[in-house]
């Protein structure tokens, strides 16, 4: 009996050791031959290459860190099997300590959302003073404010998780602009379902609505145009899929077609030149970011004409949630102008756009406006 | 370098593991001091030199020290070499906050030296004192060989986080040591069991604390969750990386002194000081108190050395007033302790066990601000002062999230895990023997995953 104990503590000693090499060598071993990976595609952006290892780097702080420090954030860049171990992470959180959020995103009713963490209040002043010298340098005066609740706003509740104040944030904007623009409430009128499961977006598809009642409050013909829902992708997993590391359901990526869509013009003006584009890029459906075929994603100014439309212009301030609505608002508008002013700067639009008689649509989501200083708005 | 780092983890230990494990008898010393070295220059290469002159110093010191043995000139240099260690140890890790005291109480303008601070100087400093204490005493002889004096003090396990091993405890392990498969296994372990106590218990904990640190509106049942999560939080951290450690010790073929007890479940703060790193409160019961008289001295100056010695203690912990606070709040509680109530609190157990976890939590709400009077505000949202509100649907929210991972931390700071496994291996041991390696290869591949994720840092652009 104790010969038998004796035999089985040294086995598992063995066993010990032998697993302790396997995954220690084991793993130095395959994260040595492993070439580098150049992005991470479920955080969108490019993973830490080997540092620089000279005197400078090693002896000082090279733009305020060293060899040393860069290099630990080079390895748990390119640690093998990162994707893996993130989801290790993910679900032993998850479902063994019973987080209720990781990483800031929470799972329920089978959404992901963020969680907000307040009013941010240099980042609000940041933005209304950047649309407020807007409307100083183009004087319009007829100008149109609507903010996108973020998708956490209406998940919260549910989860009992902290939101943002959003009757404070709009109460904000509208202090400050409201002598200005127009608001229009849009936060009564979303409801969860608006929004994708796994990205941060809302759904095109559930959009008339909300641009028929854009166009309406723009004192613009809205609600005529029958829409057609066509099936772009079944296996969306939006930005929130790849952040949260869990495995769950795709989305469906619908998109609204109408008759004489095809009449419609779309240009980017991004190079300096018009350049011409579709309104929903197929391309985009294969990229890391499928979201991107509304409007190709991340561009500074795009004019769209729709000649079946009435006469007039519409100039569309937005971020990304605009890419998917600004298609709805060619029903009211002959030419829509989408500036985006995290790439183009705003002092420079007089030369690409006449604001002569144009009406002005601020639509931007909470997660921008709160999050603007010095990166969000020019 | 961190021990829960994937540089540490994945490149150095494997390496200097393998090394060390290949080289024949006395090479090992020459593969452990040049890894140690290098461990250290990781972290603050400027400061190698700092480390080889406390080596250099310690060894010097310690020659002469015993060749004057018994003469008034060993004592010299004995006071010499410890004034220097506790000059370099000021300088580097004290001076900018005197100037600053100095500036606040005078209106001066004295500009700081703003020196980063040594890694683990506190630690070596300490391990070179005590040698030279120990050989001025006679307790030991002082080290030939300074290669040998100088893995010692540069030592990597031990090097930045303690247990502060003294030069007695391993030094016959210095040079003759065993590594055998169960020492190691036993370290491994050991090292695994540190390694989740450290990643997936603190700093999930941390989390927390952060949390608590961010809201504009804390409310009373927010600040116990943050005082219990910051309680645990600096114990599993220290404790995990005391563990982390003595493992690596053990793998080494060396035996650390153990640096925890369960201190959380002592019964009166004289007791959890008896638990909760141990080699310091040792370290400064042997340096500092005993030499001053120790309890054998007329009450006023036993409690003037125990103001003393906790002004020291908590001093040493970090060049703030909140430290030096911290370590007044305990010595008032210890005389209080020595002087009467500790006799009581061993008849009242449940009550006597609320006091002891009611008074660390507040004191590591001191530790844990360095401006004292957000600690004392802090302090004050537990009893509900400013009229705060007892919850809020934000508290709830954290409560959920964190709380099995507090119930967890408040279950594994007792003796229960260590009871179970006693018990387990009383009735299975060989199948406890079996289970142990898929246990610890999990808890560190856990552990890795957790590390791994510190890396997730979502593009702000992502939409667009």
């Amino acid at each position: 009996m104790e010969r038998m104990r004796d035999m089985k503590r040294s086995i598992g000693d063995k066993l010990n050791i032998a697993l302790a090499v396997v995954i220690f060598l084991g793993l130095f071993i395959f994260f040595v031959v492993k070439p580098d990976d150049a992005v991470s595609l479920s955080e969108r952006r490019p993973l830490k290459t080997m540092p620089e290892a000279s005197v400078e780097t090693i002896f000082g702080k090279k733009g305020g860190s060293s060899f040393m420090d860069e290099f630990e954030v080079y390895a748990k860049d390119q640690f093998p099997m990162r994707e893996g171990f993130r989801t290790l992470h993910a679900l032993s959180g998850r479902y063994g300590l019973g987080r209720q959020e990781i990483n800031d995103l929470y799972v329920t009713d089978g959404f992901i959302a963020k969680l907000e963490d307040g009013c941010h209040e240099a980042d609000m002043v940041w933005a209304a003073d950047r649309i407020g010298a807007i409307l100083d340098k183009y004087g319009s005066d007829r100008a149109t404010m609507a903010i996108i609740p973020d998708k956490n706003y209406y998940l919260a509740p549910e989860m009992g998780a902290p939101a943002l104040d959003m009757t404070a944030f709009e109460g904000y904007f509208e202090e400050r602009l409201g002598d200005r623009v127009s608001f229009v409430d849009l936060k009564g009128q979303l409801t969860k379902d608006h929004f994708y499961r796994t990205d941060s977006h809302w759904k095109q598809d559930m959009l008339p609505e909300i641009a028929a009642r854009l166009l309406s409050e723009m004192g613009r013909p809205a609600g005529a145009t029958a829409y057609r829902c066509e099936r772009a992708a079944d296996d969306f997993r939006g930005v929130y899929y790849g952040q949260a590391a869990l495995p769950l359901a795709a989305d469906t990526l619908n998109y609204l077609t109408w008759d004489g869509m095809e009449n419609v013009s779309v240009w980017d003006h991004d190079s300096g030149k018009p350049v011409a584009m579709p309104l929903y890029n197929t391309d985009k459906l294969a990229g890391a970011d499928p979201y991107e075929f509304f409007l190709s994603g991340s561009k500074g100014l795009i004019t769209m004409e729709n000649p079946a439309a009435p006469e007039g212009h519409l100039v569309l301030f937005r971020d990304s949630f605009g890419s998917s609505l600004a298609p709805l608002l060619l029903e009211g508008y002959r030419q829509v102008t989408v500036v985006d002013i995290r790439y183009i700067s705003p002092s420079i639009l007089d030369r690409f756009i006449d604001f002569e008689n144009a009406d002005v649509l601020f639509l931007y989501s909470t997660s921008v406006l709160n999050n603007s200083v010095g990166q969000i708005l020019k | 370098m961190l021990f829960s780092s994937i540089s540490f983890l994945y490149v150095f230990l494997p390496v200097v593991i393998l090394l060390y494990m290949l080289v024949p008898g006395r090479g090992k010393n020459i593969v452990l001091l040049l890894a140690s070295l290098f461990f250290y220059a990781w972290g603050e290469i400027r400061y190698l030199l700092l480390m080889v002159g406390a080596i250099a110093l310690g060894y010097v010191a310690g020659l002469l020290i015993e060749k004057m043995s018994g003469r008034r000139a060993g004592k010299l240099v004995l006071a010499a070499a410890v004034l220097l260690c506790l000059g370099i140890l000021g300088i580097f890790k004290y001076a900018d906050f005197f100037i600053s005291s100095f500036n606040q109480a005078f209106g001066g303008a004295l500009p700081l030296l703003k020196l980063a601070l040594p890694i683990g100087i506190s630690f070596y400093m300490f391990q070179v004192i005590s040698y030279m204490a120990d050989v001025y005493r006679g307790r030991t002889e002082a080290q030939k060989n300074p290669l040998t004096l100088a893995v010692y003090i540069a030592m990597f396990p031990q090097l930045i986080a303690g247990p502060i091993v003294r030069y007695t405890d391993v030094k016959a392990a210095l040079t003759d040591r065993q590594i055998t498969a169960p020492a190691v296994s036993e370290g491994i372990t050991r090292f695994a069991i540190g390694l989740g106590k450290k990643v997936l218990i603190a700093n999930t904990l941390g989390e927390l604390c952060a949390v608590y640190r961010g809201i504009s509106e804390p409310t009373v049942l927010f600040t116990w969750l943050y005082a219990a999560a910051v309680t645990l939080q600096i114990y599993f951290d220290f404790s995990g990386y005391s563990d982390m450690a003595i493992g690596l010790g053990r793998v080494l073929g060396f035996s650390f002194p153990e640096n925890f007890r369960h201190p959380l479940t002592a019964g009166s703060v004289t007791d959890f000081w008896r638990r909760w790193h141990i080699t310091l409160g040792s370290w400064f019961r042997d340096y500092l108190y005993i030499p001053l008289g120790g309890n054998r001295v007329a009450p006023w100056r036993h409690i003037l050395n125990i103001f003393v010695v906790w002004m020291a203690t908590g001093f040493w912990h970090g060049a703030g007033w909140n430290f030096i606070i911290w370590g007044l709040f305990f010595a008032v509680l210890l005389i209080i302790e020595k002087y009467g109530l500790l006799k009581h609190l061993g008849k009242w157990r449940v009550l006597s066990h609320f006091y002891l976890i009611l008074t660390v939590g507040i004191s590591f709400i001191i530790f844990d601000n360095d401006v004292l009077a957000m600690g004392l505000a802090r302090i004050g949202s537990l009893f509900g002062a400013g009229g705060i509100p007892f919850s809020s649907a934000e508290t709830l929210f954290y409560l959920k999230d964190f709380g099995i991972i507090l119930l967890i931390a408040v279950l594994g700071a007792t003796r229960l895990p260590l009871m179970l496994v006693q018990k387990l291996k009383t009735r299975h041991e060989g199948a406890v023997a079996i289970v142990t390696p898929f246990f610890n290869a999990a808890l560190i591949l856990l552990a890795t995953a957790f590390i791994v994720n510190g890396s997730f840092n979502p593009f702000l652009y992502f939409r667009f």
